[in-house]
């Protein structure tokens, strides 16, 4: 009953930007009305208010996305949650058998080419990390727990027909670092591939919907080998030739060497969540530290075409500022959309630090 | 949703691995070292050795046969389909015999009007697949792996283990004499089981809550009056 829908190759008409063809994993089946309710258990308010408080966050974002397809996340009118009776419902569980032996789980029954009802289950054992605090995540600390927002959406995102998802970075792979950071500050969002996948199947959005993002994580091939789940790798510095800048110690988070005038490349992922494609103001930045705005130096500024279809995974050439004083660390971040030119549902994931530099 | 294995994967290797230990002192997350295609990264393969550390059985085999069957009605009537899959043992470590079969149960299947059941976590599986599996009891709740997706490494497939990984896996998975001696149940796909489908009332429990990072600075670095414009500006970077 399942099928590999093939996204369209829609590739950039900039080569600096072309993008690869990926595929995004959808169910055929899709639902019979463009607004799905979903029952949250109705004991989580009280009980857990803010897993609840990130459940209407992660509803909230899921329904920014550019298809049709939109989900209403009520409190249910009874106490029981179950599989295949009827009601598409939402609870947390210590239950292994409910919970698929993981810490998220959804069921879905489908017929008649419709998705039927959908129950998802979340681990009520699990510590989540509750606020946005990149700290706060695994995708930062990985002493600490993945965000129950990220976890949410996958799962929601389950329930409105995306598979998993393995070929690019994706909110359907390893969802807890598929995030837009800048500062101390995560923002997720549907990935574009997800996006392409539910406008495939669902529909566009009646009106125009626009949303650009730059992130500091891409895919990672090896580390996703054989795994249904993409995994994902920090965006990478490199020299002029193309080799890895040399990492320097005693950082929480990648600092590579570099040196005042040098020329380097920094890579970065793009996305174009809309209904259109865009053709933004991309910059990027030099900053003392890794809040990345435009009062930061620019340091080099293009426009790349972005088509609705997968994540764009790039890279810019600049040079270090001459100025850069050695044996300071400094950050390099980038910003899309850095004039503004789009009125955007999200404005928030349009800045990223992608990593440290300590001058040499 | 995945255990942590491809995100530790995706960011250390090698000597970065070992240093990451010592804290924030350690080496930063970033690329180190390509891990052979096939192959997994140091990292992936202690975690993948701390899953088979919970399993009763560890082995190499190929789908020979995929039967359904619904679970006995529960207490409002409602059933569901599983699947029981049999594997033939190419090569087994621990918990079965190498030559026999050994079936695992899984939550999903068609109903008998004609509807189906998906379940996020259960792995598609096919007859003629071969995999390295991370074995529970094969009657165990709604998945009979370790992790569920994550207990199955495929062998063949365009993203495969490579017979060099599977080596450095079942390398990785020797436990020892002590959990040699566990045996994994099988499924018996034509014993009636009972499946609990539903929860009554809601979570009771206070949850554990995640350690916070007041400890640390929030970002220690920060130009506190580009912080507040930024937050002013609705975390807008375009400031004006």
């Amino acid at each position: 009953m399942r099928t590999k829908l093939v996204a369209a190759s829609l590739l950039a008409s900039s080569a600096l930007f072309a993008a690869p063809a990926f595929a995004f994993e959808m169910r055929s089946s899709t639902w019979a009305t463009n607004t799905v309710t979903i029952q949250v258990n109705s004991g989580v308010p009280g009980a857990l208010p803010t897993h609840y408080a990130k459940l209407l966050d992660a509803e909230a974002k899921i329904d920014n996305n550019a298809s049709a397809l939109r989900f209403d996340l009520v409190v249910d009118n009874d106490a029981v949650s179950a599989v295949s009776n009827g009601e598409n419902e939402l609870n947390f569980t210590s239950d292994p058998a409910l919970l698929c032996g993981s810490i998220g789980c959804t069921w879905i029954i489908e017929g008649g080419g419709q998705i039927l009802e959908a129950d998802s289950y979340f681990d009520i054992n699990y510590a989540w990390t509750l606020d946005d605090n990149k700290w706060n995540s695994i995708a930062y600390d990985p002493t600490k727990k993945r965000p129950l927002i990220n976890t949410a959406m996958h799962e929601l995102l389950h329930t409105m027909g995306a598979k998993h998802e393995n070929d690019c970075i994706n909110i359907m792979g390893n969802a807890w670092n598929v995030v837009s950071t800048n500062g101390d500050h995560t923002e997720v969002v549907v990935s574009e591939d997800t996006t392409s996948g539910l406008i495939a199947v669902n529909g566009q959005r009646a009106g125009t919907v626009t949303d650009v993002s730059v992130m500091h994580w891409q895919l990672d091939p090896v580390a996703t080998g054989a795994s249904a789940y993409s995994a994902h790798r920090r965006s990478r510095l490199l020299d002029a030739a193309g080799a890895l800048l040399p990492l320097a110690f005693g950082y929480p988070e990648p600092t590579y060497e570099a040196s005042p005038g040098q020329v380097i490349q920094v890579e970065m992922t793009l996305e174009n969540r809309g209904t259109a494609s865009q053709t933004p103001s991309l910059g990027t930045y030099w900053s003392t530290n890794e809040t990345i705005t435009t009062g930061d130096t620019l340091l080099s500024a293009t426009s790349p075409v972005l088509n609705v279809n997968v994540p764009y995974e790039t890279t810019r050439t600049v040079t270090i500022p001459v100025t850069a004083v050695p044996g300071q660390v400094y950050w390099v971040g980038a910003i899309v959309d850095r004039t503004s030119a789009l009125t955007e549902s999200n404005k928030v994931n349009n800045a990223a630090y992608i990593a440290a530099i300590e001058v040499q | 949703m995945p255990m942590s294995r491809a995100l530790l994967s995706a960011s250390l290797t090698g000597l970065t691995a070992l240093a990451a230990a010592c804290g924030h002192d350690a080496p930063p997350p970033a690329p180190g070292p390509d891990t052979p295609p096939g192959q997994l990264a140091p990292d992936a393969l202690a975690e993948l050795a701390a899953s088979g550390a919970r399993a009763k059985a560890i082995f190499v085999g190929q789908i020979v046969a995929i039967d359904e069957r619904l679970s006995e009605p529960d207490a409002d009537g409602r059933q569901i389909p599983f699947q029981f899959v049999t594997w033939k043992v190419d090569r087994a470590l621990r918990g079965v015999d190498a030559g026999r079969t050994w079936t695992g149960r899984f939550a999903g299947g068609t109903f008998p009007d004609g509807r189906h059941l998906s379940v996020s976590e259960v792995p598609e599986l096919a007859m003629g697949q071969r995999a390295l599996l991370l074995a529970d009891d094969g009657d165990a709740g709604a998945c009979a792996l370790i992790g569920c997706r994550d207990g199955l490494l495929a062998l063949d497939g365009a993203a495969a283990l490579s017979a060099d990984g599977l080596d450095q896996a079942l390398a990785a998975l020797d436990g020892g004499a002590a959990a040699k001696a566990v045996r994994a149940r099988s499924a018996d796909p034509r014993a009636p089981f009972a499946f609990t489908l539903a929860l009554s009332g809601g979570p009771i429990a206070a949850p554990p809550v995640a350690a916070r990072a007041e400890a640390r600075a929030a970002e220690p670095d920060a130009d506190p009056a580009e912080v507040e414009a930024l937050i002013a500006n609705g975390r807008n970077p375009v400031l004006r």
